[in-house]
């Protein structure tokens, strides 16, 4: 670790946090109807959208019709992209011919794209036409935009009383795409061609004869456009198969920040845009400091084990420590000018907010770096990726809010709220949900023959790659240990379920809390109310977090990334 | 079930529009915007010698040749192959990747006998993210420079200016770390050894002669 590193690391959390604030407050005035700068530009485009749509915006829905929606659109759209991938040898700009992509594939990577996931089991810049690409990014736009409705849907369940309903499902979305991510894609995708990101319809390759006489065959297409909104959306599906490895869709160390940047600057503000809805921004900060806590732990156990090295690379002759000419650490997979401080920050980020677009090797990291990114996916609230994140913090203060009653014996409350029987088992069913989803599939593949047969790496390894592909599908990340060949009926089939279960069940018990908690009333707060901001919350509700995944997880974690620790340790290679 | 028809189609109508302002839309915008603004950078920064595009000094190019400074290996294919990007993946305590490493070190070693037993600039012998990646460190440019020195005949100090006036160096003094991109190092080479041994720099650079 060096000086230099620690500050570019810090600048960059410090400037993302600073946009948050402002960020957070646009966000609360467009949730809540109420006036933003933009109003003079979009108002027009909105009302025609909606009279087009011939939705009135002001008829609210409950929680189910609300829900309901969502899914039913979310599987329209899911459709459509099938669609096109599935036969985009019929559609245009497609230069290369590429065929359309088999069945089970196009299965696992609509579900992917649609759910925010996008884990990718192919390279895209060999299989996929421009037209597909620009397809995807259309889900890019909508499946960010879902997870942020759902959130909003479930703030506003806990900010009214005895109501029931909770929004318009079409404006929600509608403001969603229109009055964030549309203006915010346009104006990132535009700094990224600016740095170096190409962007071609037309043109999927350009062929050249190098310097030295051989001949080489660049892919470019839509990449700009795709970079912006993988990243604003906490996407993280990039148009390349190394992602932002790849220096078209990540020039240079600038744009590495940037891509930072961009993927947490909106999960950091909805955490504070649901203190400014609520009305109680001290919680909201408490909560921030929680997840921020997690982060900065995450980051330095990364980045110190990054930097120390590779010590079996040592013994041979290499020079793995850092000096003023060398970078040192373990450089394999990652991008020199980028370096490791970024780079560590880039693969925690990319694992706390859910992005899953990568800049680096993550199967090549030390062992204990792939188990914290593994356990920040296990988590899934690290500030987390649109919406979902913060649903599945709050999901968890409830636990924490129902084991702080039972130790005092009085009926937990939350925001004025009681917590009853109803919300603790919607909550822990979500949280479960998750648990399950991830470990018994990871349990069966490593029981058949065809989830063996996917690995790369030898020893404890290959189990952290299974269990890596089944925690990042169902924390809905999308970034993979890349050596485990996914792209196999079994790994299409089953990782593109846990994708699917893995973001929906959450979410409906969630909105389903969201739905039980509108129709009470608000009780004042006493003496006796366990106040939910402060560091007795914090420690309750980061007591909670530790002990719940702990307990959920660490079994996994002992058998793979743990014990390649040890056997790394005492000089054991695997075979 | 509470879709009936009307409902159905006002969801059809949502996603249609959608995918026509975020697909479609969205995508030419940018690329509007890349045709009039950043032509260069749109179309893959690409650069041309003599008329004749040459490559990106984004992506790397396979430099495996001895009179040249070499990059880092790569795993994209054959070796900086530009469409299909990709890492080894191998884990660190791979046994088979750690033999292979200890062939690139041995080569590295042998290449380059100015170079001691533990001082090999550990990327040079591993791949990058992409195995695209142009880049290479400071300690490994200037640990070639005796090996380009004694084949080419140009002096190192020569040589040792040219590592030094092509150092990329932190962006805004703070992020990445520093290094030398191979793109813009060999062809600044190319310029050196046209002029002081020309038939040498037409074996070499086919490309450019």
């Amino acid at each position: 670790m060096t000086y230099t590193g620690v500050l570019q690391i810090l600048i960059t959390l410090a400037v993302m946090v600073i946009a948050a604030v402002p960020l957070s407050k646009y966000l609360a005035h467009v949730f809540k109807c109420e006036h933003t700068f933009l109003d003079g530009i979009i108002n027009p485009v909105e009302s025609w959208t909606l009279k087009f749509l011939k939705v009135n915006g002001n008829e609210e829905m409950d929680w189910v019709k609300y829900l309901k929606t969502g899914l039913i659109v979310n599987f329209l759209m899911l459709s459509i992209v099938y669609f096109i991938l599935r036969f985009q040898n019929f559609f245009p700009f497609n230069q290369m011919r590429y065929p359309g992509i088999p069945w089970a594939l196009d299965f696992n990577t609509a579900i992917s794209f649609i759910t925010n996931t996008n884990w990718q089991n192919y390279g895209g810049e060999e299989v996929l036409s421009n037209f597909s690409q620009m397809a995807l990014v259309f889900l890019q736009f909508t499946s960010a935009a879902t997870g942020l409705v759902f959130a909003v849907a479930f703030i506003r369940g806990l900010i009214r009383r005895e109501a029931k309903y909770v929004g318009n499902f079409y404006a929600d979305f509608i403001k969603a795409v229109y009055r964030l991510f549309f203006p915010l894609a346009v104006i990132f995708a535009v700094i990224m061609l600016w740095q170096g990101s190409p962007q071609s319809i037309f043109t999927m390759q350009k062929n050249v004869v190098n310097m030295t006489g051989t001949k080489q065959t660049l892919s470019v297409g839509p990449v700009a456009s795709m970079v912006s909104i993988e990243n604003i959306g906490t996407n993280g599906g990039g148009f390349y198969n190394a992602n932002a490895a790849q220096p078209y869709e990540n020039p240079n160390p600038f744009t590495n920040a940037l891509i930072i940047f961009m993927m947490g600057t909106i999960p950091i503000a909805l955490f504070l845009m649901y203190g400014i809805m609520i009305g109680n921004k001290k919680h909201a900060w408490t909560l921030f400091a929680v997840a921020m806590t997690l982060l900065v732990v995450c980051l330095a156990t990364v980045y110190s084990q990054e930097a120390h090295g590779n010590p079996f690379l040592a013994k041979l002759g290499a020079n793995i420590r850092v000096s003023k000419n060398n970078p040192g650490g373990n450089m394999e997979g990652k991008q020199e000018h980028i370096g490791i401080a970024q780079t560590s920050l880039f693969a925690v980020a990319t694992t706390a907010f859910t992005t899953g677009n990568v800049d680096s090797a993550h199967d090549s990291f030390m062992p204990l770096s792939g188990m914290v990114l593994i356990a920040e996916m296990m988590l899934n609230l690290i500030f987390g990726g649109k919406g979902v994140g913060l649903l599945n913090m709050l999901a968890m203060v409830i636990i924490a809010v129902f084991i702080a009653g039972l130790m005092v014996g009085r009926t937990p409350e939350f925001l004025g709220k009681k917590i009853e029987a109803k919300e603790v088992k919607l909550a822990t069913l979500a949280m479960f949900a998750h648990a399950f989803i991830i470990l018994i599939p990871f349990a069966i593949a490593l029981a058949l023959p065809a989830g063996l047969a996917g690995i790369l790496n030898p020893g404890p390894h290959g189990l952290s790659e299974i269990l890596y592909a089944y925690t990042s599908t169902t924390a809905n990340n999308g970034s993979a240990f890349a050596g485990l060949n996914g792209n196999t009926l079994f790994y299409n089939i089953s990782l593109g379920l846990t994708i699917f279960f893995g973001r929906y069940i959450p979410i409906i018990c969630q909105v389903a809390i969201a739905g039980s908690l509108i129709k009470k009333k608000s009780i004042p707060e006493s003496a006796g109310t366990f106040p939910a901001h402060g560091i007795l919350f914090y420690t309750v509700v980061m007591g909670t977090i530790l002990l719940v995944g702990a307990l959920t997880f660490f079994p996994a974690l002992a058998l793979g990334p743990i014990a390649e620790h040890f056997a790394m340790v005492k000089g054991h290679l695997f075979y | 079930m509470f879709i009936v028809g009307k409902e159905f189609i006002r969801m059809i109508k949502l996603t249609v529009l959608l995918y026509i302002i975020c697909s479609i839309g969205y995508t030419f915008l940018i690329w509007g915007i890349g045709k009039i603004a950043f032509p260069f950078q749109a179309g893959g920064s690409i650069v041309y010698k003599n008329s004749k595009p040459v490559g990106s000094f984004l992506i790397g190019e396979k430099f495996t040749s001895p009179y040249i400074f070499n990059g880092r290996p790569s795993y994209a294919g054959n070796g900086y192959n530009g469409m299909e990007s990709g890492a080894s993946n191998y884990a660190p305590v791979n046994g088979k990747y750690i033999n292979h490493e200890k062939k690139l070190i041995n080569k590295f070693l042998k290449e380059n006998p100015a170079v001691k037993k533990g001082g090999v600039p550990v990327d040079i012998i591993t791949g990058s993210g992409s195995g695209l990646g142009p880049y290479i460190s400071i300690a490994a440019a200037l640990d070639q420079i005796p090996r380009i020195s004694s084949l080419t005949g140009i002096s190192k100090t020569i040589l040792h200016r040219l590592v030094k006036n092509n150092i990329s160096y932190r962006q805004l003094g703070i992020f990445g770390t520093p290094g030398v991109n191979t793109m813009k190092l060999n062809l600044k080479l190319s310029l050196l050894l046209k002029k002081s041994d020309y038939k040498l720099y037409k074996r070499i650079f086919k490309g450019l002669a």
